[in-house]
């Protein structure tokens, strides 16, 4: 579904995740810092429990820390990560023989999605503010399922009104390359945001 | 602010793009994630890396060996044994620490070189050397204190075997340190297994015959990976006590009398600031004393913040520089479990 959106993205992932296990210290912290909170995220949404989330997290991270060697790249490291978190997420259940308390997340439901398309991008009143919740949740568990840097350069732009000049400053980049990392963003959130909760149906993001 | 200055954005579809930013928009910025959370994970995750990178090393060296370089590791080991291997690494190196002080005499050797030379403060350390304080002796206790090119501190008891391996990576042969990371990570690897800080001073011990290993931890938090890596977290006012049976945490006062040899006037952390202000004095007492600050109102905390104080304190106690500078201040101090109070 969403294989092939991001193939620059996966060719730095393997050269990042050759760099730290050749022990470059950079490596690890762009690793640590970029994936972290978006996991962390992640995991809170399906466990509800910050300290059972922060021992997944931590167990996930570890272990694909220890398992770096096998990344080929085949998908992006963040998606690599985030498979590992849900086996860990199982896991836990499995482990602890009971099944997962039913976590309502927005980006599995399909009938809020469907309330959410179709919402106003103005939000007045209590019901409104709710649907605004779920549609942030619904944003936010979209870009932390992308690239980090395309989660990053999004947000930089649309959220905090950085130019493509400053965003180029940030990712270290000719402003040209920032440009054509944003467009790769863009159609990756528009094919992530469909892909959420819809059993491969697209989802139009028509203006209104 | 979102003023484009770089020409027109390469967008197939301007009506789509122009939906995802009002979604973004909408939205808002992603929720930040617990900072002490973060620091957790991150450095049990650091440690998981480092351990990896070493087995992946080792890996690569017993491949290269198995390749057919015998003769070329017994040629560099030949090199090593004159010395020569060494002086050239110590000249294209950076140091990884520095003696601070020594009190008595102690010796430093490299791993392949057999010859030990004695060491007096200002001397540098690279890695692979191993740092060595005499047993306790009843007169001069011998005890050294290294600052580590990360901006650690690391004080070494007397009977501390030490090998040097990076500015924030030792391992503890045996005996006792006492590390106050001034913010940077320092790994502490042992026979038991890594002790990772959290921003935190901490001691750890390994007993002469390595059947016992103790982690105190005054301030902060650390973390102890064991070889399966099962981590453990040891936070302030706690001691572990690992011995071949289960491990033992046991709680521990941060000012009691374990600390006191830390507290050697030759081994403290330096305060030689100029015309110092009375809060960090206060506050560098504070911290190695094992006391919380606490000033008896905040007009008080207020004042304080700007004043300056006077006065050598370099050989006295901590609680006689206490009094120099709160006498000469209009103040007093007492304390109380572990309460240092300013009144």
């Amino acid at each position: 579904m969403r294989s092939n959106v991001f193939p620059a993205f996966q060719s730095d992932d393997r050269s990042l995740a050759k760099r730290i296990l050749a022990g470059d210290e950079k490596a690890f912290e762009e690793f640590f810092e970029g994936q972290f909170p978006g996991l962390y995220r992640f995991a809170l949404a399906r466990l509800r429990d910050p300290d059972l989330t922060r021992d997944v997290v931590q167990t996930s991270i570890c272990k694909a820390i220890t398992h770096i060697k096998t990344y080929r790249g085949e998908a992006s490291l963040t998606a690599w990560l985030f498979t590992i978190c849900r086996y860990e997420i199982s896991g836990h259940y499995r482990k602890n023989r009971r099944a997962p308390s039913p976590v309502e997340l927005a980006e599995d439901q399909p009938e809020v999605r469907a309330a959410l398309e179709t919402a106003p991008m103005s939000f007045k009143g209590p019901e409104e503010s709710l649907r605004r919740k779920e549609l942030a949740k619904l944003v936010h568990a979209t870009l932390d399922h992308l690239p980090v840097k395309y989660g990053q350069a999004l947000e930089w732009k649309y959220v905090d009104g950085l130019s493509v000049k400053e965003i180029a400053q940030r990712l270290d980049v000719r402003p040209k390359a920032a440009e054509s990392l944003l467009t790769r963003a863009r159609k990756a959130f528009r094919d992530g945001y469909s892909s959420f909760g819809n059993d491969g149906g697209g989802l139009s993001l028509s203006p209104t | 602010m979102n003023a484009e200055t770089n020409g027109p954005q390469p967008i197939a579809d301007p009506a789509e793009d122009d939906t995802v930013a009002r979604l973004l928009r909408a939205a808002g910025n992603r929720p930040p994630v617990p900072s002490e959370d973060a620091a957790i994970v991150k450095a049990a995750a650091r440690a998981e890396w480092q351990q990896t990178v070493r087995m992946e090393r080792q890996k690569r060296r017993f491949t290269r060996l198995a390749g057919g370089l015998l003769a070329a590791a017994a040629a560099a080991i030949l090199v090593l044994n004159t010395g020569v291997g060494d002086s050239l690494w110590r000249s294209v190196a950076p140091p990884v620490a520095q003696i601070a002080t020594v009190t008595g005499k102690a010796v430093t050797s490299q791993v392949m070189i057999v010859e030990q030379n004695l060491h007096s403060p200002g001397d540098k350390l690279w890695a692979k050397d191993i740092v060595a304080t005499a047993s306790d002796n009843d007169t001069l206790p011998v005890r050294m204190v290294l600052q580590m090119a990360s901006g650690a501190s690391v004080r070494l008891d007397a009977g501390t075997r030490l090998l040097m391996q990076s500015s924030s990576a030792l391992k503890l042969e045996s005996g006792t340190v006492y590390v106050d990371s001034q913010g940077a990570k320092i790994e502490l690897q042992t026979d038991w297994g890594m002790v990772t800080n959290v921003g935190t001073r901490y001691e750890v011990s390994v007993a002469p015959d390595k059947s016992w290993l103790r982690v105190r931890v005054r301030e902060g938090a650390v973390q102890l990976a064991d070889s399966q890596a099962k981590l453990q977290t040891i936070s302030a006012g706690e001691e572990l006590m690992t011995t071949a049976d289960e491990p033992i945490v046991n709680k521990l006062s941060p000012c009691g009398p374990e600390w006191q040899w830390t507290q050697d006037t030759r081994l403290r952390a330096p305060f030689n600031v100029e015309e110092p202000l009375l809060h960090d004095a206060l506050s560098w007492a504070a911290a190695e004393g094992g006391w919380e600050l606490k000033f008896a109102s905040r007009a008080l905390a207020a004042n304080i913040a700007s004043t300056t104080v006077f006065g050598d304190i370099k050989d006295g106690s901590l609680e006689e520089a206490l009094q120099v500078w709160t006498r000469s201040s209009n103040l007093s101090y007492r304390i109380e479990e572990c309460v240092l109070h300013i009144e």
